[in-house]
């Protein structure tokens, strides 16, 4: 794609202006990020290529692109290291980081929801809500999550409970099979895993999606350069939207 | 064992000399324009904790509820949440609290309220301190942050012509420390609310517009503004406005009506500083929100390249001296030192930091003494 400077009173004059460094998640949301990218026109590596090397220069050199994990990808951009960075929402929520969220990129929609062992809220033991309403009394509720910011934000009006939070890594779902946590507080793509393990959700906190960040710094000084792309992945959103409409 | 590592930050020789070369640079410049130093202390009351970042209500301007002390106190501990009281509270002796202070305007401004007005003209202060903001473990940002201000304070400090002293000043200021590529966001307190009104943005959606703006999610700032529905022209500004870059497009944008008026003394102070030939470091940016809510006028903030936070920050109070009992407009900014000394470093070395990476003599690394205590914690 051409970056087109456009006036531009602030802009680095006396030297080479560096490249646009876009941080990229490592994972499921890796290969709707590359297409997107692409579809605007920038020249992105495939992600057998983007495996093999975490960091990627454009043969323009315009663009560099950093492979981090999707949780990472916020720090890099908060602390200048990348410019424009794509994660979920729910890395966003959780951090409570200092960047720009510019755009909602429409793909990686799924759901952060509060999830329960199946038995534990089947009919005989009353109706799924109720198994939040009334735990075990007299019993603390042990809640295991990768998200403990967003679960401890989630349960803080509940003060008829008392919640423990439980920071896990990964695989959160089998905590409640092992013992480990009574519910767990995870994002659902299509709900299997959680049927595979015996869960049903309880309640849904909210709806996640792929957002693209950007670094305040880089809004300031590089917006000749970053401009285009987010008005180009803007307009594409836009244009999805509408033929999904029809 | 001692915890040297949970210390704020030690500064070494090398770094201890470009600190004080800052902030002797800024002193030089402050103290050629008229500006006398004062030393602000590190300890205040608790009650100047809530004009600091995060205080009460900063997406709202300030409320008549926050007016005594001892209100704003009350109001900050039931912020349980989120850990949204970033300011460092002490216990003293005598069961008094005080805080560290989170910013030096509120106390520079207390102090001049109290000792330093004069009628004749306006008080031209400087300071260098250190501001304290609790952070979040692992964030990686410093605790104790070491910073360089002026504030312009009292009669006559008002006006284009007192806001375009407190710009060129800044300006200048960096400058004479070596920074060249920096940019300046400028924008003024009063505008959003003119265009909300003229957007007809009402209660809790325009309280709900200023904070998605001031934590910059522009996703839900989208949503919440085409849930609005005033007049066209004012909901296309509010659309448009994180997105407008160059300076003739947002002037030309501000011609909304209802809005113009108040956009009227920004585009004077351009003028003012083209005038002095500092324009091309500065720029409209009409999303910026500072996290201070006692700006009553124009606000700013600066970034450099080589450093992701801001370097420089500031802008018109003019309600805050009446906490204190002196009613008198004032403008003043800070700069960040240490923010400043990255992109001063970056400067230094522009093919190889990346993000400021520094130079390190790995050859020479040993594995520190103390990681066999590290080990046998597990």
């Amino acid at each position: 794609m051409e970056l087109e400077i456009v006036d531009e009173p602030c802009i680095v004059r006396n030297r080479q202006v560096a490249p646009l460094s876009i941080a990229l998640p490592k994972g499921r949301l890796l290969p709707p990020s590359l297409e997107a990218l692409r579809g605007i026109g920038l020249s992105c590596p495939d992600v057998d290529e983007l495996d093999r090397r975490l960091v990627y220069e454009a043969a323009d050199r315009h663009v560099r692109f950093i492979i981090a994990r999707p949780a990472d990808v916020p720090a890099y951009v908060e602390h200048g290291a990348a410019d424009l960075g794509i994660t979920g929402k729910d890395v966003l929520i959780e951090g409570d980081w200092n960047v720009c969220e510019l755009l909602d990129l429409g793909f990686g929609q799924c759901r952060m929801a509060v999830a329960a062992p199946a038995a534990a809220t089947g009919p005989d033991r009353g109706t799924a809500t109720s198994a939040l309403g009334a735990p075990r009394s007299g019993h603390t509720l042990r809640v295991a999550t990768k998200f403990p910011g967003i679960a401890r934000r989630y349960f803080a009006p509940r003060r008829d409970l008392c919640v423990q939070i439980i920071k896990l890594n990964g695989a959160v779902e089998i905590a409640p099979i092992v013992g480990l946590a009574d519910v767990i507080v995870d994002i659902v793509d299509t709900g299997r895993t959680l049927a595979d393990n015996g869960l049903v959700v309880v309640d849904e906190i909210m709806q996640v999606s792929a957002r693209l960040i950007a670094n305040r710094a880089s809004l300031q000084l590089k917006s000749a350069a970053i401009y285009p792309v987010t008005s180009a992945l803007r307009a594409r959103c836009r244009q999805l939207d509408d033929s999904m409409a029809e | 064992m001692d915890n040297l590592h949970l210390s704020g930050r030690y500064y070494l020789p090398a770094d201890a000399l470009v600190r004080r070369r800052i902030e002797s640079g800024l002193s030089r410049t402050f103290e050629t324009r008229g500006y006398h130093e004062i030393i602000p202390p590190m300890l205040v009351g608790l009650g100047l904790a809530q004009f600091g970042p995060d205080g009460p209500g900063n997406s709202g301007g300030m409320n008549s509820s926050c007016g005594s002390e001892a209100a704003g106190c009350a109001e900050h501990s039931g912020h349980d949440l989120e850990g949204e009281c970033t300011s460092y509270v002490v216990l003293t002796r005598d069961g008094n609290l005080l805080t560290l202070c989170s910013d030096l305007t509120t106390p520079v401004a207390a102090l001049a309220a109290r000792h330093l007005l004069s009628a004749d003209g306006p008080t031209r202060l400087y300071y260098s301190g250190t501001v304290f903001r609790a952070q979040k473990p692992g964030s990686g940002k410093p605790e104790e942050r070491r910073q360089v201000g002026a504030e312009l304070i009292g009669e006559g400090a008002t006006g284009v012509q007192a806001d375009a002293e407190i710009l060129s000043m800044a300006a200048e200021g960096l400058i004479s420390i070596g920074l060249h590529d920096f940019c300046i966001g400028l924008n003024d307190a009063g505008l959003l609310s003119a265009i909300l009104d003229a957007a007809g943005a009402r209660g809790d959606t325009r309280q709900r517009i200023r904070s998605a703006l001031a934590a910059r999610d522009y996703v839900l700032y989208g949503e919440l503004v085409s849930s609005l529905n005033g007049a066209a022209a004012g909901i296309d500004l509010l659309n448009r406005l994180p997105h407008l870059h160059a300076r003739a497009e947002v002037l030309e944008a501000l011609r909304t009506p209802g809005v113009y008026e108040a956009a009227e003394g920004l585009g004077q102070t351009l003028d003012a500083l083209d005038n002095r030939g500092l324009g091309r470091y500065f720029r409209l940016d009409l999303a910026i929100t500072r996290r201070f809510r006692y700006y009553t006028g124009i606000v700013f903030e600066g970034y450099a390249p080589g450093c992701g936070n801001a370097v420089i920050g500031g802008g018109r109070y003019d309600n805050l001296l009446a906490y204190f009992g002196a009613s008198a407009p004032a403008a003043g900014f800070a700069v960040d030192v240490d923010s400043v000394a990255s992109a001063l470093g970056a400067l230094d070395q522009p093919e190889k930091s990346g993000g400021g990476a520094r130079q390190w003599n790995w050859r020479s690394w040993t594995s520190p003494a103390s990681f066999e205590t590290v080990r046998s914690r597990h």
